[in-house]
């Protein structure tokens, strides 16, 4: 996650968005989780972090 | 018959499955995917055979996560013991049902059908009683549980549908059949 700040909107949200699918899937979490917390929001808190376990891979 | 051979095929990890070991995910993912079943390398025709064990994973190529699906997609090369029935194979096999049409006969983890035709040069008759094929003319009788050498005559394995393949086998040729039959 060392170039974060380069990725693109979509980038970001397809992260977000396949990450969120992932925990709703029932995958092992990265960070700490409160009571009702959505998906969504784990992993918001994940990327923020920077642990969420993804790659993005560009192909130019 | 049996073979080690190199398969290739695409494994998909659910994310419940997620663990730090990659590996060792793709292993059981492919062992649950592969084993006891026919494997066929990605719609290519005829299936390869049936799979009895994976025996080791040569390479792994991570393809990653796609769209609408959170698993992980892996391409997997690996070497596995599989059970490969051939035309004019000679085996051994244990005679495991016996109906009018013919006789069941165990020959791994597949079973092949021995017609009544390919068994005797006589009429044979079904015993229902004894569940046995009893040769007219000779007497001799073929029934469940006998051991008995056959030769492959043809292989057409169903891979969606592993109970519809057929192995059709013969005893029609010199040293075949059962042991008391040879003189």
């Amino acid at each position: 996650m060392e170039r974060m700040e380069e990725l693109t909107r979509f980038e970001v949200t397809r992260i977000l968005g396949a990450r969120a699918l992932q925990i709703s899937m029932g995958s092992p979490v990265m960070v700490e989780v409160e009571e009702g917390e959505s998906p969504l929001e784990i992993a918001k808190k994940e990327f923020e972090r920077g642990v969420i376990p993804v790659v993005v891979i560009r192909e130019r | 018959m049996y073979e080690f051979v190199e398969l290739e095929t695409t494994v998909r990890i659910p994310p419940s499955h997620f663990t730090s070991d990659v590996e060792e995910a793709v292993l059981k993912a492919l062992e649950n995917d592969v084993e006891g079943k026919l494997f066929k390398e990605d719609d290519s025709g005829e299936p390869v055979g049936f799979v009895v064990l994976v025996d080791e994973i040569l390479d792994i190529e991570h393809e990653g996560v796609f769209p609408g699906d959170g698993a992980a997609y892996h391409r997997v090369r690996f070497r596995a013991l599989v059970f490969r029935p051939e035309e004019r194979e000679v085996t051994v096999g244990e005679v495991t049902r016996v109906k009018e049409y013919g006789a069941f006969v165990r020959l791994g983890p597949l079973d092949g059908l021995l017609h009544v035709s390919q068994i005797l040069d006589e009429y044979m008759y079904y015993d229902g009683a004894r569940e046995a094929l009893v040769g007219e003319e000779t007497g001799r009788e073929l029934k469940k549980g006998d051991i008995i050498k056959v030769m492959i005559i043809g292989v057409s394995l169903n891979e969606e549908r592993p109970r519809e393949s057929k192995i059709a086998l013969t005893v029609k040729k010199p040293g075949l059949g059962k042991p008391e039959w040879w003189e």
